[in-house]
């Protein structure tokens, strides 16, 4: 007979067994082992997929890159959107939540704000226009193919583990959306507020405009370096001259500060370049690109190889995006950096209530009110206010609208379409017509020996009063200042009107015999405005890739070990700029700085994680970039995210005036400076404890959910590094999310090798969530890219209903 | 035989460890359907037992298997290290695995 102690003991655990399941059934449901959803991902589906396109086939070749295999486009592009939703989707629903201010369902608070932006630019609306303008193009049939291989693949296949732990499920996949993780990166590369930055600056900071010179002082710009080739570039919409400060200090403080988290990472630059045969070891034409992005788990890129009707691809593409935009064909190879044009321009008004004053008259603007939904809070709403020249934007009473070119119907994806269809380099070209934005350095080989490049995209010419003016400063509106014709922002726009640059007149290169582009200005005499020296990167590394290839042609011919040696290139030219400004101020040092100092000395300026000496100069520059400017830009409210580029900070002479620090009564002068920086450097070197290079510079790679305990798991091993912002081998530590190389490759007509930050698949429980790409990245190996498929596909697309 | 001499013979009789055994190996694949199922094999489990002691010893034995099996479910999906980096989720799996079969054989006490 049971006892009344074992029956309240039984009562007991059933209480707990009932208590358990009401009120952790979440729990329950995600972590239960064999059933809990957290491991629904180990086994990953379906093998056989039924499509209504005809069939295809997925073979996942080596480190998890996926061979897709079709009879027609259509075929091959919804085995894409498959393949991409079951290898990345949580990252592609993400990006899309992002781009359309939906982030906080999910997230919570900590996203409103973000929310706030990105509804109120409404790139939302700006996809869906772009959609309306390819529909009847070559791409429609494919994109919407790809929508339903990605449907399906959310219909049929497992969610991926970050739904899970999260708790929600994706929504359906559209064209549009598509086309909004494109907007997210073109807006990451060209969606930018200088012209605030710049205003407030110069209204708060005396004297600052010497800092920001419309052209940085070097004759390193990508024209002037490039070798050979023939140049076009005829005279025409020249614009009037660099903007005074009368003209454009004012102070958007409050504004700039809101806003710079979501502009593009000021310095995030790209490599690439290209060779001819005449001057390859091989007798063929050799390409090498490595663009730098943010480092994401998994990486931002997604490699694959296409085979399709007359058409055989190689390459990556952001995970929601079909077409790869970087890669290789049979005929063609293709390396893309960014131009960092300025097509971005703001507009003040007087404003009267929601009227806005323009063209001569009242107007009123466009308003919506959206609701923000908060997960695990209240909602919040959003105001969005739209005007002829785009949305605008709000804080404290400063106010301006935004004309962003990507607002409007662009047709990019008809050129990276084209790209992948091209049989050479004159069908290549032709696709560079369609290429709008982001304005990008584009060098381009083909398998009859020709190479090519140009700053490729569409660029706004702007008029007051008609006459052609520059885009570096905020513009009045009301005075119909500033205007692009033909532009309509969330509409279609005449974008080979006379609104914008013809497309003949923009310069090229053709059949360049080596040349390279690292995001420094494009050339030093342009006809038409293309950006300040704020939009263009330092020239240290453009230097550095003409400085090796000078070398290389000097002994010979290039070598395909020497293109790599290139991209492993971890020697600082800015370091060579700035070690002698420490070593000439040793007397003024303390005694255990100026040991540290002597270590400069011998330093081959290489940025080696075990190297003491990079260490000392790494933070030293930190320590002198902020003694020589803090004093005049922190009493005024202006962090770092002010500071003008290292370049000019570099050449500043010795008595600048930049270098007497205002709390002082002293004059200080470089060597004072340099020397305080140095003696803060040894202190700060010792308080941490640090050894070497390695130890500032840690690789974190993080996931986006990785940021608490329970999901920390998603994220990267953390690893010393190579390389710094300057260096070729590229990688930004100090970037919150870090930036670097998010792709290396170096391909020639019958050759590829490449890698990536990371494995290709964004299943945790797959053998390439990390890979062995991530250790090969951070050694500068490489492994050869485009794999013949061998064996059995492991996805079969077979005819049906799908 | 009445169903309370069944639950007796099952319990007591001359097969009784037959009897244990055969609602054993039917319990593991149940936990491995739903937590419950965990719960349900743990309760099976247990009121075959002779005595409630005996029930919770079952359950610890029920708990202990739940917890290889998943092991090696995830070692022969080439998963387990994964699974183990994971943590807190992995730590809360083991944990439902061993403690429900053991909340469940509870019933024994009941009688």
């Amino acid at each position: 007979m049971a006892t009344w102690g074992t029956r309240l003991f039984a009562v007991g655990c059933v209480a707990v067994l009932v208590v358990a399941s009401v009120f952790g059934s979440g729990v329950l449901a995600l972590t239960a082992p064999f059933s809990g959803t957290a491991w629904e991902t180990v086994d990953r589906g379906e093998r056989t997929v039924e499509t209504p396109y005809g069939p295809a086939t997925v073979t996942y070749v080596r480190h998890g890159v996926p061979h897709v295999e079709a009879d027609s486009t259509e075929a091959l592009y919804f085995a894409i959107g498959y393949t991409q939703a079951r290898d990345r989707l949580f990252q592609m629903d993400l990006f899309r939540r992002q781009m359309a201010g939906n982030l906080s369902t999910v997230a919570g608070e900590a996203t409103v704000e973000s929310d706030r932006f990105h509804r109120q630019m409404d790139f939302e609306s700006a996809a869906e226009t772009q959609w309306e303008r390819l529909q009847g193009t070559e791409v429609e049939e494919p994109l919407q193919a790809y929508t339903a291989g990605v449907n399906t693949y959310m219909d049929r296949g497992t969610l991926p583990l970050e739904f899970r732990l999260n708790d929600y499920r994706p929504t359906e996949w559209t064209p549009a959306d598509t086309l909004l993780v494109g907007k997210r990166a073109t807006w990451g590369l060209s969606g930018e507020f200088s012209d605030l930055r710049r205003a407030t600056v110069r209204n708060r900071v005396p004297n600052a405009s010497e800092l920001y010179p419309d052209q940085l002082d070097h004759n390193s710009s990508i024209f002037e370096l490039a070798r050979e080739g023939r140049t076009d570039s005829p005279a025409t919409n020249r614009p009037t001259g660099a903007t005074t400060d009368r003209e454009s200090a004012a102070d958007y403080g409050a504004l700039y500060d809101s806003l710079a988290r979501y502009e593009r990472g000021q310095g995030i630059g790209s490599n690439n370049w290209v060779v001819s045969g005449n001057r390859s070891a091989t007798g063929e034409p050799m390409l090498a690109n490595d663009p730098h992005l943010q480092l994401f788990a998994p990486p931002v890129w997604y490699e694959m190889q296409l085979s399709g009707p007359e058409t055989e691809i190689r390459g990556v593409a952001f995970p929601g995006v079909p077409m790869p935009l970087i890669g290789q064909t049979d005929e063609v190879a293709w390396g893309i950096t960014n131009v960092g044009a300025d097509v971005t321009d703001l507009y003040r008004y007087e404003w009267r209530g929601q009227q806005y004053y323009h063209d001569g008259e009242w107007q009123n603007a466009t308003v919506e009110t959206e609701t923000i939904d908060v997960r695990d809070g209240p909602d919040e709403t959003v105001e969005i206010r739209k005007t002829v020249h785009g949305p605008v934007l709000e804080r404290e009473d400063q106010t301006v609208a935004v004309s962003w070119l990507g607002l409007t119907g662009t047709r990019e994806p008809l050129a990276f379409y084209g790209f992948g269809q091209a049989d050479g380099m004159d069908e290549f070209r032709d696709s560079l017509r369609n290429f709008d934005i982001p304005a990008s350095s584009i060098v381009a080989m083909s398998d009859d020996g020709q190479t090519f490049y140009r700053p490729s995209g569409t660029y706004p010419i702007r008029r007051t009063n008609g006459t052609v003016v520059r885009g570096d400063r905020v513009f009045n509106g009301s005075a119909d200042e500033g205007t692009w014709r033909g532009f309509e922002p969330y509409d279609t726009s005449n974008l080979t009107g006379t609104g914008f640059v013809d497309y003949e007149r923009v310069p090229r290169i053709e059949n360049p015999e080596a040349m390279g582009t690292a995001n420094q200005r494009v050339a030093d005499d342009l006809d038409f405005y293309l950006g300040t020296s704020s939009h263009f990167a330092d020239s240290y590394r453009g230097q550095r890739v003409d400085e090796m290839l000078e070398s290389s042609l000097e002994d010979g011919e290039i070598t395909r070990e020497e293109m790599r040696a290139m991209q492993r290139d971890t020697r600082s030219l800015a370091a060579e700029q700035f070690v002698p400004i420490a070593l000439n101020a040793t007397d003024e040092m303390s005694d255990e700085a100026r040991r540290a100092t002597q270590r400069l000395d011998s330093w081959d300026y290489e940025m080696r994680k075990g190297s003491r000496a990079a260490l000392v100069y790494d933070r030293w520059l930190t320590h002198y970039r902020n003694e020589t400017f803090s004093d005049e830009f922190y009493p005024n409210g202006l962090d770092e995210s002010y500071y003008p580029h290292d370049w000019t900070l570099g050449r500043l002479p010795a008595d600048s005036r930049w270098f007497d620090d205002r709390s002082t009564i002293p004059v200080e002068t470089r060597v004072d400076i340099a020397a305080r920086a140095m003696n803060a450097t040894v202190e700060e070197i010792d308080r941490e404890g640090w050894d070497d290079y390695g130890d500032v510079n840690q690789l974190r790679i993080n996931h986006p959910f990785g940021g608490t305990d329970a999901a920390a798991f998603l994220n990267y091993p953390r690893q010393p590094m190579d390389g710094g912002p300057y260096t070729l081998f590229n990688f930004r530590a100090s970037s919150n999310p870090q930036a670097g190389s998010s792709w290396r490759m170096i391909v020639g007509p019958d050759f590829g090798i490449g890698v990536r930050p990371g494995g290709n698949i964004g299943n945790y429980w797959s053998d390439h969530y990390v890979g062995d790409d991530l250790r090969r990245w951070r050694l500068g190996e490489y492994r050869q890219l485009w794999t013949n498929p061998g064996g059995d596909p492991d996805i079969r697309f077979v005819e049906g209903s799908g | 035989m009445t169903p309370r001499e069944r639950i007796g013979w099952a319990r007591t009789g001359p097969h009784s460890e037959l009897v244990t055994l055969v609602v054993f190996l039917v319990a593991v694949p149940l936990g491995t359907v739903h937590w419950l199922g965990l719960a349900a094999g743990g309760a099976l489990v247990g009121l075959t037992a002779a005595s409630t002691r005996r029930a919770l010893v079952l359950g610890v034995y029920l708990g202990a298997a739940a917890v290889l099996v998943f092991v090696g479910w995830l070692w022969l999906a080439g998963v387990l290290g994964k699974a183990i980096a994971t943590g807190q989720l992995f730590g809360a799996s083991l944990a439902i695995a061993f403690v429900f079969p053991i909340l469940g054989a509870a019933v024994r006490g009941f009688g």
